[in-house]
């Protein structure tokens, strides 16, 4: 299934709705249930909350907010396991590193997005189909000073 | 075995190579092993504890 999510995410509006992640993320399989919550003044990203002691948190962004071109395939397991009839069902979360405040550094991963069920709210970390056309590491923003031209 | 579901099994040996076959259950989501690690670890970079401050970030505008 091929997704270019150009509709933004009602779960970022309803209030405290409640994500569900079966198997967690990679490397975090403990954390099965999110909120998701902007960032008041760092707008378009927000925070993936995980419910539960000790919460964990991620920034995430939409990509339609922040890409243009990011046409995602989706294997066939994984179309099926979060049951989407069709694109306009898929809900896309892209996981962002901060890798240094200031000067700013900010990547993020666009191989390994979250993908939400909109109807169910039943959602995977997947590895996209198509993962040789994008990064793990993809800039958005790179304030540092670059040696060189 | 590793952990509790994922079998490894060798399905084939030769003189100079062995072959490996995991064994998983369906609905687990098995990827190759480098791009699994790269999305683990940006995972863990991108980890943050759950009363660190909202960070700032700032996308550059689009002109």
């Amino acid at each position: 299934m091929k997704i270019q999510s150009e509709v933004s995410s009602p779960v970022a509006s309803a209030q405290k709705s409640i994500l569900h992640l079966p198997f967690g993320l990679i490397g975090f399989r403990h954390l099965t249930h999110f909120e998701v919550e902007p960032i008041e003044g760092s707008e378009p990203f927000q925070i993936l909350r995980s419910i539960g002691e000790n919460p964990m948190e991620f920034v995430v962004v939409e990509p339609v907010h922040a890409l243009e071109n990011y046409q995602i395939t989706l294997r066939d397991e994984d179309v099926e396991s979060l049951r989407l009839a069709g694109q306009e069902d898929a809900l896309v979360f892209n996981i962002v590193v901060i890798h240094s405040h200031d000067p700013q550094h900010v990547t993020v991963n666009l191989v390994g997005p979250i993908i939400v069920n909109r109807l169910t709210l039943l959602g995977q970390q997947v590895l996209i189909a198509n993962s040789a056309d994008f990064s793990i590491e993809h800039v958005l923003v790179d304030q540092r000073p670059h040696q060189g031209s | 075995m590793i952990g509790d579901s994922i079998e490894v099994c060798i399905t084939r040996i030769e003189s100079e190579s062995v072959k490996i076959g995991i064994v998983a259950p369906r609905e687990l989501p098995v990827f190759r092993d480098e791009v699994y690690r790269k999305i683990r670890e940006s995972n863990l970079n991108a980890a943050r504890q759950g009363d660190a401050p909202f960070p700032q970030i700032r996308l550059p505008r689009r002109e």
